[in-house]
C-alpha cells in the first residue's frame, strides 16, 4: 500500500519535477560512442558515421529526465581531454567494442587510468559492450573478466552488454542511467 | 600527444623569460588543431571559457565552439553577427551562450534547445553583454544585460515577452559588464559601477583619473569576479580589487542605507597596460602591453605578469613576455584573457593565437629544475611529492642526476646519491655500478654499495675489487678485510690477485700478500694463508690460528711463528694445551734458543703430572742460556739425570750447582772439595758441613783447611759454634803461620765458651723441669678414683657395679674391671683399653 502511494507520489513529482543528469560518454575509437547516442536520442541507427572530433553535445529528455551527454571522440589525441568532460557529470558512460578482442587491451588500459584521476572518485561508470549483434561478440562474463572490471571498487560500477545496430538492451541501459540522475543518486 | 606537443611548444614561447634562473610558475601551450584553421581565415575578437568548453568570437561576426584542445565543434558554431564579436558569455551550466556586437545585435542562444533563444536588433552599438549564471534554470527569469549606450536588463515576463529595465544611462555608452550572483559591474566613460540587483540599487562608484596621454575611453576596461563578492579590475594601467560586504546591522536600522558596502581591498598602478586580469590564488595574473613601443612604432611582445597585490602596491613574481603570432600589430585591446578559476587555467588570446597558460605541477617543476641541471632541488621536489601523481619517480630523476654527476666527474657525490636513490634495488644498482665502472671510479662507490639486506651480484664486487687491485693496493687491502667474503667469489679474486703477481712482480708486494693471506683464510685454506701471514712476518697470524682452530696445521710452521714473535706464539703454544709439548719440543730440537723459551714458559705454567718432563732437557738449556735459572730448577726438580746433569755442569764450571748436584748424590766429601777448592767459599763450605752434618765431612774441611792459614783462620773463627774446636786446634801444625790467630782463637773460644754454657744453661733448665713435671704426677696419682653405678667393665661390658661382690681392678686412666674379665690380671700391667694387646683381650664369649 504504501509502495503504491510512493508510486503515485512519484508520478505526480515527474509531472512537476524535471530531473536533470549529465553524463560523459568516453571510449576507444569506432566502438559506438556517437551512435549510442543517436539511438537513446531518436532511435535512429546509422551504418556511417564519421569520427567524432572533440567532442558532441547533446541534451536528451526521457520522460521527466533530461539527460545531458557529452560524447567525447576516442581517438588517441582525445584522450587527455577525457577527464576534463568526466569531471562533475552523473555518470561516466565506457564505451567498448565487444567484439574486437584486439584492442579490449588498450581500452582496459584507457578505462583504468581514467578512473585512477583522483578528481573522478566515486563516479559511478557503466561500462558497456556495444556491437553484441556481431559474432564472437563478447558476453558480459567474458567482458568483465578481461576489462578488469573486478578490480574497481571504490565506485558504483555496472557492465551491460548492448547492440545499438539490434537495440538490444538499450532499454536496461536507459533505465540505470535514468536511475543515476541527479534524484535518482538517493 | 598533447604533453609532447606541450614540450616544444614551451620551449619557443618561454625563450624570452626575463630571467632563466627563476623558477617558473606558469607553463604556455598553444591551441592548435582546428583553430589554426579558423584563425587563418578570420581572427579572434573575444573568448568566453566554459569548463567544458570554449566560445570564440570572431571578426567576421562568427562564434565558434571549441573544445580545449582547439577541436572545432562545428555543428554548434553560429554566425550570429555580420561585424566582429564583442563579447561572449556563457551561464554557469554551459547551456546558454550570449553575444553582442557593434551590428547592434544581441543573441541568446541555447546549445541544445532553442526554447529561450533571443536575437534582436538594438540598433546601436552593444559593446557588452552579460547572461545571468543561472539563465538555464527555469526559475530564474532567463536575464541578461547589455551594455549599448545605457545599460539594459532584459528579463523574461510572465507571457515569455522579454521585459527591458534600463538600469543606467550614461552618456559615453557602456564598455564593460561583469556579472556574479545578485551583483553587477560595470564600466562607462571612467569610472566602475557596482550595483546590487536584488536590492536594485547602485553600491558605489569607482573613480578612474585619466591621464594625458591614455584616457580611460580609449581602453578596454577589464571586469572580473573573482568569486560573487570580489571584483578585479584592470583599467589602462590601474588594478583595483574591491570587495562587497555586509553592512553591520547597527548601521541598517538607523538609516535607509545599502544592505551591502563595496571597500576597496588594494589600488596600484603598473608600467604597462593591461589588456586582462585574472586571479590566481591570492595573486594576480595581469596580461599587460608595455606602454612604449620600439623605433619603427611597432607593439612589443605582450606579457604575463604574476603579481601579488598589496594595499597600494604589488610585487612582481614573474612575468613572461609571450611571442604571441604577429604581436607587432596589435595593442591593448586586442588582447584577451580569460580564465577557469578553479582550474587555474589562463586563455590569452590574440587575434591570431590562443596560448593556455596554466601553474606548473610537480612534474613540471621536476622537469624544469632537471633541465636547468638543479637536481637537488628536483630531488627534493620528487621526495616532498613522495611519489603521488607524478611521473617523475626518485629513481629516475636520481639516474639523471647521477648520469649528469659522472659527466662532471663528481664521483664521490655520485656515490653518495646511489645511496640515497637506488635504496635496496638490485637491479638498479648493477646498472648504475657498470656505469662507475666504465669510467674507471668504481672505487668511490664501493662504500656505498649495499652489503647489508641487499647484496648484488658477485660479479659487481669483484669488478670493484679488480679495479682497486689495479689502482689502489691499499684500498683493495681495506676492502678485503671490510667485506664479508660471501659477497664475492673469493676464488675468483684470489686468481686476480695472483694474475696480478704475475704481471707487476714487485709492487707492493706486502699489501697483496696480505690480502691474498686474508683471502686464502676465507676460502677455507688456512695452510696457505698461514704461509702467506709467515711469509709477511706478520702478526695476525695468531689471530688467525685462533679464530679458525688451526692448532693442528700450523705445526711446521712452529719455527716459523717463534721467529715472528717469540712471546706471543709460546703464549699461544701454551694455551688451553691445544698444542702439545711433544710437538713444540720436536720442532724446535734444532733451535734451541726457541726451545728453551718454550720450555722455560711451559715449566712455569706447567702444574700437572706432566711437569719435569723436561727437566732434563732444560737442565742443558738452562746451562746454556740461563744459569741464574738453573740451581733452582736443580733443586726443585727430581725429574732430571743427576748424574747429566753434573757432566754438564762440570763441563761448564758451574761449581755450585755441582755441589748442589754432588751433595744431592751423596758425594759429598767431592762436593766439599769442590767448594773448598774450585770456589774457596769457606762459608758454604761449613754451611754445606753443618746441613750434612758429618764428623767425616767436618774432618775433610778441617784437613783441607789445615795447609791454608787463610781458612783455617776462618774456620777457627766459625767452627766453635759446631764442633769442638780441640779437634781442630789439636791438629794445626805447630809450625803453621795463621794470621789473625789471636783474634779468631778468641772468637773461637768466645764461642765456644758460649755453646758450653748454652748447653749447661739447658741441662739445668731442663733438671728443673724434670722434677717438677714429676711432682705433678705423683700428685696425679695421689687422686682418689671415683666409680659411680653408671661405669661398665671396660671388658664385659655390664655394670662395673654389680649385687654380689666382686673384686674390681682400676686404672689410673679411670678404666676399670671386673676382676675375674682380666682372667691373667697379674700378666696385665696397663689398661687394656689405652694399651689393647690382642693376646690379652679376653674373648667374648
Amino acid at each position: 500500500m504504501l509502495a503504491l502511494i510512493n508510486r503515485i507520489l512519484d508520478w505526480f513529482k515527474s509531472l512537476f519535477w524535471k530531473e536533470e543528469m549529465e553524463l560523459t560518454l568516453v571510449g576507444l575509437q569506432y566502438s559506438g560512442k556517437t551512435t549510442f547516442v543517436n539511438v537513446i536520442a531518436s532511435g535512429n541507427f546509422n551504418e556511417d558515421m564519421i569520427p567524432t572530433v572533440g567532442f558532441n553535445m547533446r541534451k536528451i529528455t526521457k520522460g521527466n529526465v533530461t539527460i545531458k551527454v557529452w560524447d567525447i571522440g576516442g581517438q588517441p589525441r582525445f584522450r587527455s581531454m577525457w577527464e576534463r568532460y568526466c569531471r562533475g557529470v552523473n555518470a561516466i558512460v565506457y564505451m567498448v567494442d565487444a567484439a574486437d578482442p584486439d584492442k579490449i587491451e588498450a581500452s582496459r588500459n584507457e578505462l583504468h587510468n581514467l578512473l585512477d584521476k583522483p578528481q573522478l572518485a566515486g563516479i559511478p561508470v557503466l561500462v558497456l559492450g556495444n556491437k553484441r549483434d556481431l559474432p564472437k561478440a563478447y558476453n558480459e562474463d567474458k567482458l568483465i573478466d578481461r576489462m578488469n572490471l573486478s578490480a574497481i571498487l571504490d565506485r558504483e560500477i555496472c557492465c551491460y552488454i548492448i547492440s545499438c545496430k539490434e537495440k538490444h538492451n538499450i532499454d536496461i541501459t536507459l533505465q540505470w542511467l535514468i536511475a543515476h540522475s541527479k534524484s535518482g543518486v538517493r | 600527444m598533447e604533453n609532447s606537443r606541450d614540450k616544444s611548444k614551451q620551449n619557443n614561447l618561454n625563450d624570452s623569460e626575463i630571467d632563466d634562473e627563476i623558477e617558473p610558475r606558469l607553463k604556455y601551450v598553444r591551441m592548435r588543431n582546428d583553430l589554426v584553421n579558423i584563425l587563418q581565415k578570420d581572427a579572434a575578437s573575444c573568448i568566453a571559457v566554459h569548463p567544458k568548453f570554449l566560445c570564440l568570437g570572431s571578426h567576421w561576426g562568427t562564434i565558434h565552439i571549441l573544445d580545449h584542445q582547439g577541436n572545432s565543434i562545428e555543428s554548434k558554431s553560429l554566425q550570429a553577427h555580420t561585424v566582429a564579436v564583442n563579447q561572449i558569455s556563457i551561464d554557469q551550466n554551459g547551456d546558454f551562450i550570449a553575444s553582442c556586437s557593434n551590428d547592434g545585435r544581441v543573441f541568446i542562444y541555447g546549445l541544445y534547445s532553442t526554447e529561450n533563444n533571443h536575437n534582436m536588433s538594438t540598433g546601436h552599438w552593444v559593446k557588452t553583454i552579460a547572461i545571468d549564471p543561472k539563465y538555464h534554470k527555469s526559475g530564474s527569469g532567463r536575464r541578461f544585460i547589455i551594455g549599448e549606450d545605457k545599460l539594459v536588463l532584459y528579463e523574461k515576463t510572465f507571457l515569455s515577452r522579454m521585459k527591458p529595465t534600463i538600469l543606467w544611462e550614461a552618456e559615453g555608452g557602456v564598455y564593460a559588464v561583469a556579472w556574479a550572483g545578485q551583483f553587477i559591474a560595470w564600466a562607462f566613460d571612467s569610472s566602475v559601477r557596482i550595483y546590487d540587483l536584488n536590492a536594485k540599487c547602485s553600491l558605489g562608484l569607482i573613480k578612474w583619473a585619466g591621464t594625458v596621454d591614455a584616457t580611460p575611453e580609449h581602453y578596454r576596461c577589464n571586469l572580473r569576479w573573482s568569486d560573487d563578492r570580489t571584483l578585479l579590475i584592470g583599467w589602462v594601467d590601474t588594478v583595483r580589487i574591491c570587495q562587497i560586504k555586509k553592512r553591520c546591522n547597527r548601521e541598517l536600522v538607523n538609516r535607509e542605507l545599502p544592505e551591502f558596502i563595496v571597500e576597496p581591498v588594494s589600488t596600484f598602478q603598473v608600467d604597462f597596460y593591461i589588456s586582462g586580469i585574472a586571479p590566481l590564488e591570492n595573486q594576480l595574473i595581469l596580461l599587460g602591453c608595455l606602454k612604449e613601443l620600439t623605433e619603427n612604432g611597432k607593439s612589443l611582445r605582450p606579457t604575463l605578469h604574476v603579481i601579488e597585490p598589496k594595499y597600494q602596491d604589488f610585487n612582481t613574481l614573474c612575468a613572461n613576455s609571450l611571442s604571441l603570432r604577429g604581436y607587432e600589430e596589435y595593442t591593448c585591446n586586442d588582447y584577451h584573457l580569460d580564465c577557469l578559476i578553479e582550474e587555474n587555467r589562463f586563455f590569452i588570446v590574440s587575434p591570431k593565437d590562443i596560448v593556455i597558460a596554466s601553474l606548473y605541477d610537480a612534474d613540471d617543476k621536476i622537469e624544469w629544475l632537471l633541465n636547468h641541471k638543479k637536481f637537488e632541488k628536483a630531488l627534493e621536489a620528487v621526495m616532498l611529492n613522495g611519489g603521488k601523481d607524478c611521473k617523475h619517480s626518485l629513481t629516475d630523476v636520481g639516474r639523471v642526476y647521477l648520469d649528469y654527476l659522472l659527466n662532471c666527474e663528481k664521483y664521490d657525490k655520485a656515490g653518495k646519491l646511489c645511496l640515497k636513490i637506488l635504496g635496496q634495488n638490485k637491479k638498479l644498482w648493477e646498472d648504475e655500478v657498470y656505469k662507475f665502472a666504465k669510467v674507471h671510479q668504481l672505487r668511490t662507490i664501493s662504500a656505498y654499495l649495499p652489503r647489508g639486506d641487499v647484496t648484488l651480484d658477485p660479479h659487481i664486487y669483484e669488478m670493484v675489487l679488480y679495479e682497486y687491485l689495479k689502482l689502489d693496493p691499499d684500498g683493495f687491502l681495506q676492502l678485503v678485510k671490510e667485506w664479508s667474503p660471501k659477497l664475492y667469489t673469493v676464488t675468483a679474486v684470489v686468481n686476480m690477485v695472483l694474475g696480478h703477481f704475475q704481471v707487476h712482480n714487485n709492487e707492493l708486494h706486502n699489501v697483496l700478500l696480505e690480502a691474498l693471506a686474508i683471502l686464502y683464510s676465507h676460502d677455507g685454506k688456512y695452510d696457505k694463508a698461514l704461509a702467506m701471514y709467515l711469509k709477511l712476518r706478520h702478526k695476525d697470524v695468531f689471530l688467525l690460528i685462533q679464530k679458525h682452530q688451526l692448532y693442528n696445521s700450523f705445526y711446521d710452521m712452529i719455527e716459523g711463528l717463534m721467529d715472528l714473535d717469540a712471546d706471543r706464539a709460546i703464549q699461544f703454544f701454551l694455551e688451553k694445551d691445544k698444542v702439545p709439548s711433544e710437538i713444540v719440543v720436536q720442532k724446535l730440537q734444532n733451535n734451541h734458543r726457541y726451545l728453551y723459551m718454550y720450555l722455560d714458559a711451559l715449566d712455569k705454567k706447567d702444574t700437572k703430572d706432566s711437569k719435569g718432563k723436561y727437566h732434563g732437557l732444560l737442565v742443558r738449556l738452562y746451562a746454556d742460556y740461563s744459569r741464574d735459572k738453573l740451581l733452582p730448577l736443580l733443586r726443585r726438580s727430581d725429574n732430571y739425570p743427576i748424574q747429566q746433569a753434573l757432566d754438564i755442569c762440570s763441563q761448564k764450571q758451574f761449581y755450585s750447582e755441582m755441589v748442589y748436584l754432588l751433595g744431592r748424590m751423596g758425594n759429598t766429601s767431592q762436593a766439599l772439595q769442590l767448594m773448598t777448592r774450585e770456589l774457596n767459599d769457606m762459608e758454604s763450605a761449613i754451611k754445606f758441613c753443618q746441613e750434612h752434618d758429618d764428623e767425616e765431612l767436618w774432618n775433610d774441611l778441617i784437613n783441607y783447611s789445615l795447609n791454608k792459614s787463610d781458612a783455617i783462620t776462618f774456620l777457627l773463627q766459625k767452627i766453635g759454634t759446631y764442633v769442638d774446636p780441640q779437634l781442630i786446634v789439636q791438629r794445626i801444625k805447630p809450625s803453621l803461620e795463621i794470621p789473625g790467630l789471636k783474634k779468631a782463637l778468641v772468637k773461637m773460644m768466645c764461642d765456644y765458651n758460649l755453646q758450653i754454657s748454652v748447653q749447661e744453661g739447658c741441662k739445668k733448665i731442663l733438671s728443673s723441669d724434670y722434677f717438677n713435671l714429676h711432682e705433678r704426677l705423683v700428685k696425679c696419682h695421689q687422686k682418689g678414683i671415683f666409680i659411680d653405678d653408671d661405669q661398665m667393665c671396660g671388658a664385659c661390658h655390664r655394670k662395673i657395679i654389680v649385687r654380689e661382690s666382686r673384686n674390681l681392678v682400676i686404672f689410673y686412666c679411670k678404666h676399670a674391671f671386673h676382676e675375674e674379665c682380666l682372667p691373667n690380671f697379674q700378666i696385665v700391667e696397663n689398661c687394656v683399653i689405652c694399651n689393647p694387646q690382642k693376646d690379652i683381650l679376653p674373648d667374648r664369649k
